[in-house]
């Protein structure tokens, strides 16, 4: 058996990608591991991400193909790192003797093997890990907006973390979410749509051999803190609701994940232990070469940032798209049409 | 205010459909009820109280559109023009205030020259007097009471009033109250506490460690001095020094962290206690220490350099290779020098260990103080705050640990010392050897418990039975920092601070400022280690609180609780302190603080200290040091 991991980021995320790799390496050193990338270095930095843990790399360009400037052209870094990871499952399927294919964010570490997923693949195809597995009681008002209302606006099931079986419903998942993401991988929370994550709201609805992962040692997060109890046991295992912990999603490194952080994990000072060593490996992790907020595709190929609504004015106007192959490229004119005739450069050129 | 239902259909009428059916504003109705003064908005308005309908679900629902006050101090059209964004979104302004916490922002004078009286007469009630006066001493200079320093400077300046409420924390994880520019505590007492704002990170000052803390390599940077060494010496006038300063036959080298006469704490004053041995049995004592401390060995390959202090002189520090030539340069009689490792740290073992085979010393004492043996971090304190139990290196508690790396590079140098040299281990403690042999590997020569005191009973039972009524004393010995418990003491004391019969002491070098807690200053030094046993008893203390966070391994305070008459309280965890205190049966060991809160709120600390008088009158007992090394030495002599 032959099981495959794969992760997608752009190279801002590298450091925490090479946290995840090492983890990964020290649970399961015989899986191969898959580096998507959506980014490409700065010049004259070389990255090999074989030094890092990872067999394999596979850029957006190599998944995508033809008209890959044009496409991340409509995306964001979250939208275009979360699209590929449909292409980049059915990449990874074709390969000789993948028997089972396992997706982390590279914001997540892993402390524990993952056997009861694996095993759980011997009869499910598709495995998710919901934000929440305990309900938060009535008078838990914050509680209940922070968590539950915003797994109802973002998604029940977070896709930090999907396993899948390379059979049946398995690969007709990856079909399926390849699919969507290719055109519908954004940020439209006021149609709905969250990036991977809604959609996969369906996907009790749409495949059979569905598992719904409720175990409190895996995807450990802020969103789901305040009902998991880590505690570090006198052996060095690390316990969540007297689980191992097998993986936690270290999100929104920053004050923003401390907030959410002390709101919810309070005194479990474990949980602080957790996070100060994920920022301090992720500090010796980072690469200094990679400015902050480093991402090739973020910019015009004359460093000028892409504004936001550019994006969705390109993916949203066929004629645009049809005028401009190549739209981040300056001098392949779409830069010119927009100063000319739009206000969305303005300050900005 | 009721209304009627002729009013009632009369309003309705008027405005076109029905108020009552809109559970919104009757929501927001409640929320402003207590902020509007009923009595003013009916008088100025009207028609309001000619329909009958209640001022503070007109207010909601028509009131503040049409600019109408909800009382005397609040202008509806002056807080919309003041926050354009309130109006945009069409949001009740009176609602807003209060939601947002302005309340208590905006009803505060910002001219720092004159907080309100209600601000000072509030934040005067939960100030910590004695804690600000200690952390602040400057405050006294303005004249000013806390209270006042505070709310006219203290807050400003990032002071905290009180130790349990973080005014950094309190503005950094509050931007609103940050933006309003409002003394934090009054936001807090007026208002924050009841919206759920907490006044501290709720990880304590586990988390405040956490935060600060980076690399190990970065942590032992802040142990590097600032100045440098003075001249270096060759091995030749190392040896010229040492025969210079050479009284007797016999020799005892020991090895230590740092400069024992220095620096107080357990290791330092067996050191001391030893030299001064040695004096009185006529051999000469040789203590190394690293002139640059360490929390870790030196490093692989490197030559520290070693200060050595003979019989009680210091001589130039030089290199540890150049010390192991010296000594083997003054010709020693084979059999005449002993090896006593008391601490490790700081020092390359792979010197200490040639200095044995230099010395022709075969057989090495080795002293459990700690167990730097098993892990880097000597207490085994996982990231500095938590307590551990050197689990497998390669554990996940050691691989987020601070220490793990190093521990790793540790184990195999430790273990190459233990294979070189034939050692063996000196535990002051029984609990500590069966702890660390179950832990390690570690081959040993010989495994001995040398306690550093023993407890007998008293030749003279003490005469000072104090009266059943008189207040409990409850006190704290050393060093005031969280992995020695005195977070659990503070905590203790505020518990019981509203009850009558309980008296606070603290017997340390510092005070540490806190109020209602007496301070008995005591230092600990080999010249007279009996001075906080003495004070115990002359202070007749009933309890000691020992919390340490840690497995003791032999615990002096607890020996001088019980010898200066006290009864002990301490948890589970706390290795030798636990297991003499159930030993003796002096005292309570509770699984954990909530355990010893319960037991204070039941009265059991009362019938502890009723009985530790008893004991004190009856059954007194007292504690005597040890010889530490030299009781095996000796008895290896006479042998």
């Amino acid at each position: 058996m032959t099981v495959h991991a794969f992760t997608s980021f752009s190279y801002s995320y590298l450091n925490r990608a090479r946290v995840l790799a090492d983890g990964l390496r020290r649970a399961h050193p015989d899986w191969v591991l898959w580096a998507v990338v959506t980014d490409a270095p700065p010049e004259d930095v070389g990255i090999d991400l074989a030094e890092d843990g990872y067999t394999h790399t596979l850029f957006a360009e190599d998944l995508i193909g033809d008209g890959a400037e044009a496409w991340l052209f409509g995306h964001d870094v979250v939208e275009a790192c979360t699209a590929v990871k449909g292409a980049a499952s059915r990449r990874i399927m074709d390969q000789a003797g993948c028997e089972k294919l396992l997706y982390f964010d590279p914001d997540i570490a892993v402390f524990n093997r993952l056997d009861e997923v694996l095993d759980l693949l011997e009869t499910a195809d598709i495995v998710l890990t919901p934000h929440q597995i305990t309900p938060e009681p009535r008078e838990a008002r914050q509680a209940i907006v922070d968590n539950e209302i915003t797994s109802l606006s973002h998604g029940a099931y977070n896709l930090g973390f999907i396993a899948l079986a390379n059979r049946g419903e398995g690969r007709r998942f990856a079909e399926w979410w390849d699919d969507r993401l290719r055109d519908w991988c954004h940020d439209r929370r006021d149609i709905g749509v969250f990036v991977d994550q809604k959609w996969c709201d369906l996907v009790p609805c749409f495949f059979d051999n569905v598992h719904i992962h409720r175990d409190p040692g895996c995807n450990v997060a802020s969103w789901n803190v305040s009902h998991r109890r880590v505690t570090i046991e006198a052996d060095g295992q690390v316990l969540v609701n007297g689980q191992p912990l097998k993986f936690f999603h270290f999100t929104k490194l920053g004050p923003v994940g401390d907030t959410m952080t002390q709101r919810y994990a309070r005194d479990n000072t474990e949980v602080y232990e957790l996070w100060s060593w994920y920022r301090n490996a992720v500090e010796a992790a980072t690469d200094t070469r990679i400015p902050d907020g480093y991402w090739h595709y973020g910019v015009f190929d004359d460093g000028t940032p892409i504004p936001r609504d550019v994006r969705r004015l390109y993916r949203e106007r066929k004629d645009l798209r049809a005028a401009f192959a190549r739209p981040r490229t300056v001098a392949d004119g779409f830069f010119g049409w927009l100063a000319t005739e739009t206000d969305l450069m303005k300050g900005r050129a | 205010m009721a209304m009627n239902d002729s009013g009632m259909r009369r309003f309705e009428r008027a405005i076109g459909f029905s108020l009552l059916r809109d559970a919104r504003f009757k929501r927001e109705a409640a929320m402003i009820a207590p902020y509007l003064d009923a009595e003013f908005y009916l008088e100025n308005n009207a028609d309001v109280a000619e329909a009958g309908i209640e001022a503070s679900l007109h207010y909601a629902k028509f009131g503040w559109r049409e600019g109408r006050d909800p009382s005397p101090s609040f202008s509806t059209k002056g807080y919309l023009s003041a926050h354009p964004k309130v109006a945009l979104k069409g949001a009740n302004p009176l609602l807003h205030f209060i939601q947002s916490g302005r309340q208590a922002c905006e009803s505060v004078p910002t001219d720092r020259e004159a907080p309100s009286e209600d601000e000072v007469a509030l934040v005067e009630e939960h100030v910590d007097t004695a804690f600000y006066c200690a952390t602040y001493p400057d405050h006294a200079q303005t004249g000013l009471t806390p209270a006042q320093h505070f709310c006219r400077f203290g807050w400003r300046e990032g002071a905290d009033p009180a130790p349990d409420f973080s005014t950094s924390y309190y503005l950094t994880t509050n931007p609103d109250v940050r933006e309003c520019g409002v003394n934090p505590f009054w936001h807090y007492l007026v208002t924050g506490r009841n919206e759920g704002r907490l006044p501290v990170h709720p990880g304590g000052w586990r988390h405040t460690v956490l935060s600060a803390q980076t690399t190990f390599e970065a942590y032992c940077d802040s142990w590097l001095r600032t100045d440098v060494p003075g001249e270096v010496l060759d091995a030749d006038d190392v040896a010229d020094r040492l025969d210079a300063g050479r009284l007797n036959e016999k020799l005892v080298i020991s090895i230590g962290h740092d400069d024992y006469r220095a620096t107080p704490g357990g290791v330092q004053l067996c050191i001391g206690m030893e030299e001064r041995h040695a004096a009185r049995q006529k051999i000469d004592y040789l203590n190394l220490h690293p002139w640059q401390p360490l929390p870790k060995f030196a490093d692989a390959g490197s030559d520290p350099l070693l200060v050595p202090v003979l019989n009680g002189r210091e001589m130039e520090p030089s290199p540890a290779s150049v010390i192991v030539a010296a000594l083997e340069r003054i010709g020693l009689r084979p059999g005449a020098a002993d090896l006593v490792i008391h601490h490790l740290a700081g020092h390359a073992p792979e010197a200490v260990a040639e200095m044995a085979e230099c010395l022709g010393i075969d057989r090495a004492r080795l002293w459990l103080h700690d167990y730097f043996t098993l892990c880097t971090s000597y207490a085994l304190q996982r990231n500095n705050v938590s307590q551990c139990d050197a689990p497998e290196p390669g554990s996940n508690a050691c691989r987020i640990c601070l220490f793990g790396a190093e521990r790793e590079r540790q184990a195999g140098r430790m273990a190459a010392l233990f294979d070189r040299l034939d050692i063996e281990v000196i535990s002051p403690s029984r609990v500590a050897l069966e702890f660390w042999r179950a832990r390690t590997a570690l081959r040993t020569v010989g495994e001995v418990v040398q306690p550093h005191m023993r407890l007998s009973a008293s030749d003279a039972p003490g005469d000072c039975a104090a009266r059943d009524d008189a207040p409990v004393r409850i006190a704290f010995i050393g060093t005031a920092a969280p992995h020695k418990g005195w977070p659990v003491f503070r905590e203790l004391r505020h518990r019981l601070q509203a009850e009558p019969g309980y008296e606070f002491w603290y017997f340390g070098s510092a005070d540490p400022g806190l109020e209602g807690v007496r301070h008995v200053e005591t230092h600990v030094e080999a010249a007279d280690p009996d001075s906080v046993l003495r004070a115990i008893a002359s202070h007749e203390i009933d309890l000691v609180l020992h919390w340490a966070s840690w497995r003791e391994t032999f615990s002096f305070s607890t020996f001088e609780a019980l010898g200066g008459g006290a009864y002990v309280l301490t948890h589970t965890g706390s290795g030798n302190v636990a297991a003499v205190v159930a030993e003796e049966g002096r005292g309570a060991v509770l699984a954990d603080t909530y355990a010893l809160f319960d037991l204070a709120k039941a009265g059991g600390l009362r019938t502890l200290a009723a009985k530790a008088r008893r004991a004190r009158s009856s059954a007194a007992i007292t504690a005597r040091f040890s010889n530490m090394t030299f009781d095996l030495i000796d008895a290896e002599g006479a042998e």
